[in-house]
C-alpha cells in the first residue's frame, strides 16, 4: 500500500515539475513573431543591379551601418539579382517569406511602369511592406560644354526637333525625357540603345544627339569637370538661380518626375520586425560615418520612413497613370 | 591534334537542313510575335542564312553525286573507333545531370551523375568511381559552400 | 609622373599590401581555373571584404585578382579545353591541341610568360595614353562600335578558310542567338516565350563553358584515352621551352598586346573579343595559316597576352569616365565607390597615388601569377596523364557547378548542358564554333550600333564615315574581307576552269 502511493507521488512531482517549464517555454514561444532575439540571424538585403553598378555601392556602403544599428550581431548580407531591369531583384525580395531576413531595394519607376501597364510581374507594389525611401535622384537637362543652346527658350527656337539620347523606350531616363518635353512643347526625336546612362552622357558630349535628361547623381562627375552644362533641373529643387526647375518652367505638376530608391521587404511583415527596421535604416542613415562617406563620393540620401513611403508609392501611380498612353 | 578524317561530305545533309529548319522556326516566331521595328534584324539574319543554307544543301547535293551515294549519316567508321550509340549516351547522361541539379539540385545530382558516368559509360570499376565521386562532392561543398558561401542549388522539389 | 610612381611603389612594397597582392593572386588563379567563375565573380565576392580596408590595399588585390584569372583560366583552356573565363576561350583552340601533343608544359610556360609581358604592356599603354583618355574614348560613337562589331565578325566568321560557308551559317546561328531577349533599341522582347530567364538574352559565360569546355569533355568521354593521345610523349620539362618560346615569338605578343590594349578599351566589347581578334589576325598574318589550330604556340601566345593587355586597356574608361570597359570593370568601378573615389577625370586628379598604385599592382600581378602558375605546371600537366572517362564526367560536373555559381540561376546550368550538346553536334558535323561564340557576343553591338547609327544620322549611310575613326574601321574590314574572300574566289575560278575540262572527260 505505502508502495503505491510513494510511486503516486513520485509521478505527481515529476508531472507538476514539469508544469512550469512549460508554461515558461510557452510564454518565450508565444510572444508573437518577433521573440526578443530579432534578428537572430543575418538580414539578406537584395540589390536589383549588378555588383559595382547603379544602386549597388551605396547599399554596400549603408549596410555597415544598418548592422550597427540593429540589436544583435547578425550581418547585413548585400546579393545582387540583377535583370529585367530591376523586376527579377523586385519579384524576388516579394516571393521570399514575411519574416524579416529578406529586403530588399526597389527602383520606383522602373519597376511601377510595367505594374501599371498590368504586365506580369511577379509583384504588387501596393502590398510591398515598405520600410523606407532612401534616395530621390532627380533629372538634369544637359547638353554639351560649347553648345549653343544655353536655355530653355533656346531649345525651344531651334528650328528643328532635338535630339535626345536614352536607354531603352521604356526606361525611366525616356519618360522623362518624352514627358517634360511634351509638357515644355519642345519637338523632338529619341535615341534610344544606349546601355546606360553613362553611355548617353558621353553621346551628348560627343555630339552624336543634342541633349539628354541624366540622373543628377550620374551626372555630377561630368558637371564638375565641366564637360556638359545643365540648362534645367527636373525633380529636386533648383539652388541655382540660373538654373531652372520644374516649377520655374511652369510644370510644377512634373516635380515629380525622378528615380526613387526605397527599402521594401515581403508582404505583410509583422509591426514589431518593421519598426525595428525602420528604426535601424533612420539610425544607419543618420549615422556620421555614413554622412562622411556621402560627403566624399558626392552621394545625397533622402530619407522618409515607412508611413510616408507607402503613400509616395500610391502618389507616384497615380501620377504615372497619367501618362500610361506614352508608355505603351 | 590532326584534322576529322571525314570532311562533311555524304553526311553534309542532315545538319544542313536540321539548321534550316531551325531558321525557319525562327523567321516565322519573328513574323508572328514581333512588331516591325525588332523584327528588323531578325529578318536580315534569318535569311541571309537560308541563303547561306541553299548553298550548303548544294554543295553537299554536288559532292554528294561525284563520289558514292551516302544518303546516311552515320559517322565514318574511320574517325574515332568508338561504339555506334556512344555519342548519344554520353549526351543522355549529360542531360540527365543538367535536368538531375535542376530537379533535385547538386548534392544528389552530382554524385550520381559521377558514379553512374564513370562505371557504366566509362567502364571503370566501381571502386574508382566512388574513391573519385565522393572527395569530388566533398570537395564541391567544401569549397563552394563553406568557403566561398554559395548556397548550391537544391532542385526544384526542394526548394 | 616618375615621382609618383616611386611613391606609389613605396606604397606598395609595404608588406600588408604585398599580402594582399599575393591573396589577390591566388585567389585570382583560383578563380581562373574553375569554368563558370573568373574576374567579376572574385571581385564581387571580396568586394564587401574591402570596406574597411586602405584603398591601396584593396587596389592592391583587385590588381592581384585581375592579372591572375587570365593565368589561371589559360591553365584549364589548354589543359581541358574548358576555358576557365570566356576570354580564354581563344587560347582553347591551340592550347588543348598542344595538350593533345603532351606539350601542355610547353603551352603553359609559353602562356605565362605571354600573360606576364601582355599585362606590363597594356599597363605601360595606359600609362602613357591615360592623359589623353577623354580624347580617345570619345572617338567611339555608335557608328564606331558597329564598324568594330563588323569587323570582329567578318575576321573570325571567314577565319576558318576551308569552312567559309559553314562558318557564315553558324555565325548566322550566333547572331540568331544573340537576338534572343529585350533589345533596348526597340524595346521589343524577342524570342523568349514568356521566360523571364531569357529577358537579359543568353549569357556568354555559360555559353562557352558548354560550347568549348563541355563539348571537348563529351569527346573525350566518347574517344576515350586522355587528354594527351600519346602518354608516353607528354613532356614535363617543357615549361622553360615554352618561355623561351614567347620571346622567340614577340611579334606575336606584341600583336596580342596591342589588340588587347584596343580592344579592352572600348566599353561593353570585352575581353572575349580581343582575344579571339588578336588569334584571328595572328593566324592571317603567318604564312601557315591552315596549321593553326593543331597546336602552334603562337596561337596561345597572342590570345594570352592580349588577355592581360585588355586590362590595362579596360581600366582607360573605367578610370576616365566612370564607364567599366567589361563586367570585371564595373565591379571594381564598385569597389572604387565604395572607397569614397568618384572615378571620371576628377578622380584622375585627385587620387593619382591610387591610381598608380593600381597600376603597378597589375604589373605585379601578371609576373607573380606567371611565377606561382609555373611552379605548379609540372604537376597541373599531369592531368592530361588522367583518363578521360574518369577527367570528363569531373569536368563537366564541376564546370557546372561554377555555372552555377555566376549568377545562382539554375537556368545557366541547363543553357550550359545545351551547348555543350549544341558544340559537340557542331564539331562533329564539321561546323566551326567560333564564329557562333563572336556572332554572341557582338550581335548586340552590331545591332545596337547599326540602329543607333541610322537614328542620329537620321537614315544615311554616310554617318559611317562620317569620322576619321570610322574610315579607319571600314578600311580594315575592307583588308580583312579581301584577305579572306579574294584567295577563296581565286580557288572556285582555277577549279572552274579545270572542272568543264573533268567533266567533257
Amino acid at each position: 500500500m505505502m508502495k503505491n502511493t510513494d510511486r503516486t507521488r513520485r509521478q505527481f512531482l515529476k508531472i507538476s515539475s514539469m508544469i512550469p517549464v512549460l508554461i515558461l517555454i510557452s510564454i518565450t514561444g508565444c510572444s508573437g513573431s518577433a521573440p526578443a532575439g530579432y534578428p537572430a540571424s543575418d538580414i539578406k538585403i537584395i540589390i536589383p543591379y549588378n555588383a559595382g553598378g547603379g544602386f549597388d555601392t551605396y547599399v554596400r556602403a549603408l549596410g555597415p551601418y544598418l548592422e550597427k544599428h540593429l540589436p544583435n550581431k547578425i550581418n547585413v548580407l548585400p546579393i545582387n539579382v540583377p535583370g529585367a531591369g530591376g523586376r527579377r531583384g523586385a519579384s524576388d525580395v516579394y516571393r521570399a517569406s514575411p519574416d524579416g531576413y529578406t529586403i530588399g531595394v526597389f527602383n520606383l519607376p522602373g519597376v511601377m511602369l510595367p505594374q501599371l501597364q498590368g504586365e506580369d510581374v511577379g509583384y504588387d507594389l501596393f502590398k510591398v511592406s515598405w520600410l523606407a525611401t532612401i534616395s530621390i535622384d532627380g533629372y538634369a537637362y544637359i547638353v554639351k560644354k560649347d553648345s549653343p543652346l544655353d536655355s530653355i527658350e533656346a531649345v525651344k527656337q531651334m528650328g528643328r526637333p532635338i535630339t535626345y539620347g536614352a536607354t531603352g523606350p521604356s526606361s525611366t531616363s525616356y519618360i522623362a525625357t518624352t514627358i517634360v518635353s511634351d509638357a515644355l512643347g519642345i519637338p523632338y526625336e529619341v535615341v534610344t540603345g544606349y546601355t546606360g546612362s553613362s553611355e548617353y552622357i558621353l553621346g551628348v558630349i560627343r555630339g552624336d544627339v543634342d541633349a539628354a535628361f541624366a540622373n543628377l547623381s550620374t551626372v555630377r562627375p561630368y558637371l564638375d569637370s565641366g564637360d556638359v552644362k545643365m540648362l534645367a533641373i527636373i525633380g529636386t529643387e533648383s539652388t541655382d538661380p540660373t538654373i531652372r526647375d520644374a516649377t520655374g518652367l511652369g510644370i510644377p505638376e512634373l516635380n515629380n518626375i525622378s528615380v526613387i530608391r526605397m527599402l521594401g521587404a515581403p508582404p505583410g511583415l509583422p509591426d514589431d520586425i518593421k519598426t525595428t527596421l525602420e528604426n535601424a535604416l533612420l539610425a544607419a542613415v543618420n549615422d556620421p560615418g555614413f554622412q562622411d562617406w556621402l560627403k566624399q563620393t558626392g552621394n545625397e540620401v533622402h530619407y522618409s520612413g515607412a508611413a510616408e513611403t507607402t503613400r509616395s508609392v500610391a502618389g507616384m501611380a497615380k501620377f504615372y497613370e497619367n501618362f500610361k498612353q506614352k508608355l505603351e | 591534334m590532326k584534322k576529322p578524317s571525314h570532311t562533311g561530305e555524304g553526311s553534309g545533309f542532315l545538319p544542313a537542313i536540321v539548321i534550316t529548319l531551325f531558321v525557319t522556326g525562327y523567321l516565322i516566331t519573328a513574323y508572328l510575335t514581333l512588331d516591325d521595328d525588332p523584327r528588323r534584324l531578325p529578318e536580315l539574319v534569318g535569311f541571309v542564312t537560308l541563303v547561306l543554307l541553299a548553298g550548303e544543301l548544294f554543295k553537299c547535293y554536288q559532292s554528294r553525286s561525284s563520289a558514292m551515294p551516302i544518303l546516311t549519316t552515320d559517322p565514318p567508321a574511320t574517325e574515332d573507333e568508338a561504339p555506334p550509340l556512344k555519342d548519344i549516351h554520353v549526351l543522355l547522361y549529360l542531360v540527365g545531370l543538367a535536368v538531375g541539379i535542376y530537379l533535385v539540385g547538386f548534392y544528389i545530382a552530382v554524385p550520381v551523375y559521377l558514379i553512374a558516368a564513370i562505371t557504366s559509360l566509362g567502364n571503370q570499376p566501381l571502386r574508382t568511381a566512388v574513391w573519385v565521386s565522393v572527395p569530388a562532392s566533398l570537395g564541391i561543398y567544401v569549397v563552394f559552400e563553406l568557403m566561398l558561401e554559395f548556397r548550391l542549388f537544391h532542385g526544384v522539389f526542394f526548394s | 609622373m616618375l615621382e609618383l610612381l616611386l611613391q606609389a611603389a613605396f606604397d606598395i612594397f609595404s608588406l600588408q599590401t604585398l599580402m594582399f597582392l599575393m591573396l589577390g593572386v591566388l585567389v585570382g588563379l583560383v578563380f581562373g581555373v574553375i569554368p563558370g567563375l573568373g574576374g567579376t565573380t572574385a571581385l564581387a565576392i571580396l568586394m564587401p571584404l574591402t570596406f574597411g580596408m586602405e584603398p591601396i590595399d584593396a587596389f592592391a588585390m583587385s590588381g592581384g585578382i585581375m592579372g591572375a584569372v587570365g593565368a589561371g583560366g589559360a591553365i584549364t583552356a589548354i589543359l581541358l579545353n574548358a576555358p576557365g573565363t570566356a576570354p580564354n576561350a581563344a587560347t582553347c583552340l591551340d592550347g588543348y591541341p598542344l595538350a593533345r601533343q603532351g606539350r601542355a608544359a610547353e603551352a603553359l610556360g609559353a602562356t605565362s610568360a605571354a600573360s606576364a609581358l601582355g599585362g606590363m604592356f597594356g599597363v605601360i599603354t595606359l600609362l602613357m595614353v591615360l592623359p589623353v583618355a577623354k580624347e580617345l574614348i570619345l572617338l567611339f560613337g555608335p557608328p564606331e562600335f558597329f564598324l568594330l562589331a563588323v569587323f570582329g565578325l567578318v575576321t573570325i566568321a571567314l577565319s576558318d578558310s576551308d569552312n567559309l560557308l559553314r562558318g557564315l551559317i553558324t555565325a548566322g546561328i550566333g547572331l540568331m542567338l544573340a537576338s534572343i531577349g529585350y533589345d533596348s533599341v526597340s524595346g521589343g522582347v524577342r524570342f523568349t516565350y514568356g521566360s523571364d530567364y531569357l529577358w537579359d538574352g543568353i549569357p556568354l559565360v555559360p555559353s562557352l563553358v558548354g560550347l568549348f569546355g563541355i563539348t571537348e569533355m563529351i569527346r573525350l568521354s566518347i574517344s576515350g584515352g586522355s587528354v594527351a593521345a600519346d602518354t608516353s610523349s607528354v613532356h614535363l620539362h617543357g615549361v622553360m621551352l615554352g618561355v623561351r618560346a614567347t620571346f622567340r615569338h614577340w611579334k606575336a605578343v606584341i600583336r596580342g598586346s596591342i589588340i588587347g590594349t584596343l580592344v579592352g578599351a572600348v566599353p561593353g566589347v570585352g575581353g572575349t573579343v580581343a582575344t579571339f581578334i588578336s588569334y584571328s589576325l595572328t593566324k592571317k598574318a603567318d604564312p601557315h595559316p591552315e596549321t593553326f589550330g593543331t597546336g602552334r604556340i603562337e596561337g596561345v601566345i597572342a590570345p594570352e597576352a592580349a588577355n592581360n593587355a585588355k586590362d590595362g586597356g579596360g581600366l582607360l574608361p573605367t578610370l576616365a569616365f566612370g564607364i567599366p570597359g567589361s563586367s570585371e570593370m564595373a565591379v571594381f568601378l564598385g569597389i572604387l565607390v565604395l572607397h569614397g573615389m568618384q572615378p571620371g577625370p576628377a578622380m584622375l586628379l585627385q587620387n593619382e597615388r591610387e591610381i598608380y598604385g593600381l597600376i603597378l599592382a597589375l604589373t605585379f600581378s601578371a609576373l607573380l601569377s606567371a611565377v606561382v602558375s609555373l611552379v605548379w605546371i609540372r604537376w597541373l600537366a599531369m592531368i592530361t596523364l588522367v583518363k578521360g572517362q574518369i577527367l570528363a564526367p569531373l569536368v563537366i560536373a564541376v564546370s557546372l557547378v561554377g555555372t552555377y555559381a555566376i549568377d545562382s540561376r539554375p537556368g545557366d546550368v541547363l543553357l550550359a548542358a545545351a551547348m555543350g550538346v549544341l558544340g559537340y553536334l557542331l564539331v562533329r558535323f564539321n561546323y566551326p564554333r567560333l564564329p557562333l561564340v563572336i556572332a554572341l557576343v557582338l550581335g548586340e553591338t552590331a545591332e545596337r550600333g547599326f540602329l543607333q547609327s541610322m537614328m542620329i544620322g537620321h537614315g544615311e549611310w554616310g554617318i559611317f564615315v562620317a569620322t576619321p575613326t570610322s574610315i579607319v574601321m571600314v578600311l580594315l574590314i575592307l583588308l580583312s574581307l579581301g584577305w579572306s574572300i579574294v584567295p577563296a574566289l581565286i580557288k572556285i575560278f582555277t577549279k572552274h576552269k579545270q572542272g568543264p575540262a573533268d567533266e567533257k572527260a
